[in-house]
């Protein structure tokens, strides 16, 4: 009886903590959206207003006043765009040496893998400056392919496809070999698609990563045509300054994609964080 | 013996073939990460040794730079500044983050209901851009009307100036960064707390052991290497740490929030210092390259997402 009242007490101080956390990093989303459907008035008020106007104009007004005098739809475009063909290039590139890497007898394997695996202690940040010259004299400032062509491999990703395609038995292979099959054909035929999963995680970090990144694009692409949509908003903000119903807006416009993505693959990102984390 | 040389044949030419096509295979992964992670590598340490604006002439000064770095002013009060920042932050951030993702770990492995859900809502904030989040936290840290100063003000408890004020700005962004990095921390916690074997718990609570002496005496040493390893990647994350710097406080107030990763791009691509700024670059090489090591030789683990992560976001 006492020890079903402390269990019954644990588990209120558990869903009490856990409460308390979850309003902690929700509340600036909801705080976001909210913000963003307000009255300039109402955004001063005090006590803040939990409940929105429902005052479109912020979005419309947004909508009319992009940075740079290019319209939203260009970066959202530019954005769609790079993380789209980083995310496809970085996947094809990435399974493919996986497979090479967990399959293929050649000369020095192992050692271009440990090689590879090395380059993980690289901090990015250390290949700012050199990897900016080398776009310099390859006259790619301002261009797509810098912020593609420099993601389209991934480490992490070839030690995750090789992960998998280490699991698919050598049976497979002989018997697909008997049948007169080419290697490229079983890794396309067979082997692809037995990974659907693997390759789905992996598409959905590249794909996070880049629509999410920064420093990179905030250092190569300078001209407005080619920007993608964070540093367009990091612009957006030097413009509209104290414009917190627009901010919000765009913050808004900006997030909304990752977040619905997410929603809709949330297991793969949890496991696929787990997985890097555990089998690393 | 025809047959045999034949056979023969066919098995070396497959070989040859595989062999062939394996360099196929790994050649555009090798090409791209050999162009952009590999030589910029080695260049990066070519680059520290210039004088160079990457516009003008390059002038060869040696070491020059780094002994300007680490002993001459202002350089090295600049640069040594740029590194107790981050050590600040680090000491601000790290406890929390790992105390309060290991409370949320355990809580989450407890058999509750809507596991899912508290799952789903503790980590959403990580997978978000830093930029538009940014600009939502600057919102709420407003010092005149935003959320968090006027919540205080409800509660009559002493409002602050956040992100304009000192020591409060390094506050706000250990806030900020806590808030986005909190999920990935409780991940990772979920998953070392799942390889802690249950029948040990269960063995230790027959022989008497409260719920607290479990936890120190089992659990806890059980989970060391996947706190060290939280440890050292919010470390180098620290270290590395630059958008929610540029965007929420720009170094200031008086460069009290400038870490070594923002003081970097300011160098670089403000000043257009490129020889000094890839010092500054091999400096963090070398402290982080430090902190791995160490991780590796505890833990046996590679330091994956902070690598990767970088490389993909850019912080």
């Amino acid at each position: 009886m006492k020890r079903l009242k402390t269990v019954k007490l644990s588990n209120v101080l558990t869903y009490t903590a856990l409460t308390i956390v979850l309003i902690f990093t929700a509340f600036p989303f909801y705080w976001m959206i909210a913000s963003s459907l307000n009255r300039p008035e109402t955004l001063f008020a005090f006590p803040p207003k939990l409940i929105p106007d429902f005052y479109f104009q912020n979005y419309i007004e947004m909508w009319h006043n992009p940075p740079g005098g290019v319209s939203w739809w260009r970066y959202i475009g530019n954005t769609v765009f790079i993380a789209g063909t980083t995310t496809i290039l970085s996947v094809f590139n990435s399974s493919l040496a996986g497979f090479a890497f967990a399959k293929l007898k050649f000369p020095l394997r192992n050692k271009i893998f440990i090689l590879l695996l090395g380059l993980l202690m690289i901090p990015g940040e250390m290949l700012l400056i050199p990897n900016y010259v080398i776009l310099k004299n390859l006259h790619w400032l301002n261009t797509y392919q810098a912020m593609i062509i420099p993601w389209c491999a991934s480490v992490f990703g070839i030690f995750l496809t090789r992960q998998f395609f280490k699991t698919i038995p050598n049976e497979l292979w002989e018997a697909a070999q008997v049948d007169g099959c080419s290697i490229g054909r079983y890794f396309f035929a067979v082997a692809v698609p037995l990974a659907k999963p693997t390759l789905l995680t992996l598409a959905l970090f590249v794909f996070l990563g880049s629509w999410n990144a920064f420093l990179w694009p905030l250092i190569v692409a300078t001209d407005y045509a080619i920007m993608p949509l964070e540093v367009a908003l990091n612009s957006f903000r030097g413009t509209e300054g104290t414009q917190w119903g627009l901010l919000t807006a765009a913050s808004t416009m900006v997030t909304a994609p990752v977040l619905i993505l997410f929603l809709i693959f949330q297991r793969q990102f949890i496991e696929g964080i787990a997985r890097g984390a555990i089998k690393g | 013996m025809t047959e045999e040389v034949v056979l023969q044949r066919r098995k070396r030419l497959r070989a040859v073939k595989e062999f062939l096509t394996g360099y196929l295979f790994i050649s555009p992964a090798v090409l791209v990460l050999s162009t952009f992670v590999i030589f910029p590598s080695i260049f990066v340490f070519y680059i520290s040794t210039l004088d160079w604006n990457m516009i003008g002439p390059k002038y060869f000064i040696g070491l020059t730079n780094f002994t300007n770095i680490l002993f001459k002013s202002p350089y090295a009060s600049e640069f040594w500044g740029s590194v107790l920042v981050t050590v600040k932050y680090v000491a601000l951030s790290v406890p929390l983050q790992i105390s309060v993702s290991l409370i949320l770990a355990l809580l989450l492995m407890r058999p509750i209901k809507f596991r899912g859900f508290f799952r789903l809502g503790i980590f959403i904030s990580y997978v978000t851009p830093l930029v538009a989040t940014s600009i939502v936290w600057m919102w709420i840290f407003h010092p005149g009307y935003g959320f968090l100063n006027s919540f205080l003000r409800l509660l009559h408890l002493p409002t602050s100036m956040w992100l304009l004020g000192s020591p409060s700005a390094l506050i706000s962004l250990v806030i900020y960064t806590t808030w986005h990095v909190i999920g990935f921390s409780t991940i990772l916690f979920m998953a070392g707390l799942t390889g802690v074997p249950t029948e040990l718990q269960e063995a230790a609570r027959i022989d008497g052991a409260n719920a607290n002496g479990v936890f120190w005496h089992i659990t806890w040493p059980m989970l060391s290497p996947t706190t060290f390893f939280i440890l050292v990647i919010s470390m180098i994350g620290a270290f590395k740490m630059f958008t929610p710097v540029f965007v929420m406080t720009g170094g200031g107030p008086y460069y009290t929030t400038s870490t070594t990763g923002y003081y970097l791009y300011v160098k670089a691509f403000e000043d257009w210092a490129a020889g000094y700024a890839s010092a500054v670059a091999v400096m963090l090489f070398i402290f982080i390259f430090a902190l791995t090591l160490l991780n590796i030789k505890f833990t046996g683990r590679k330091v994956f997402y902070a690598g990767e992560q970088s490389r993909g976001e850019g912080r």
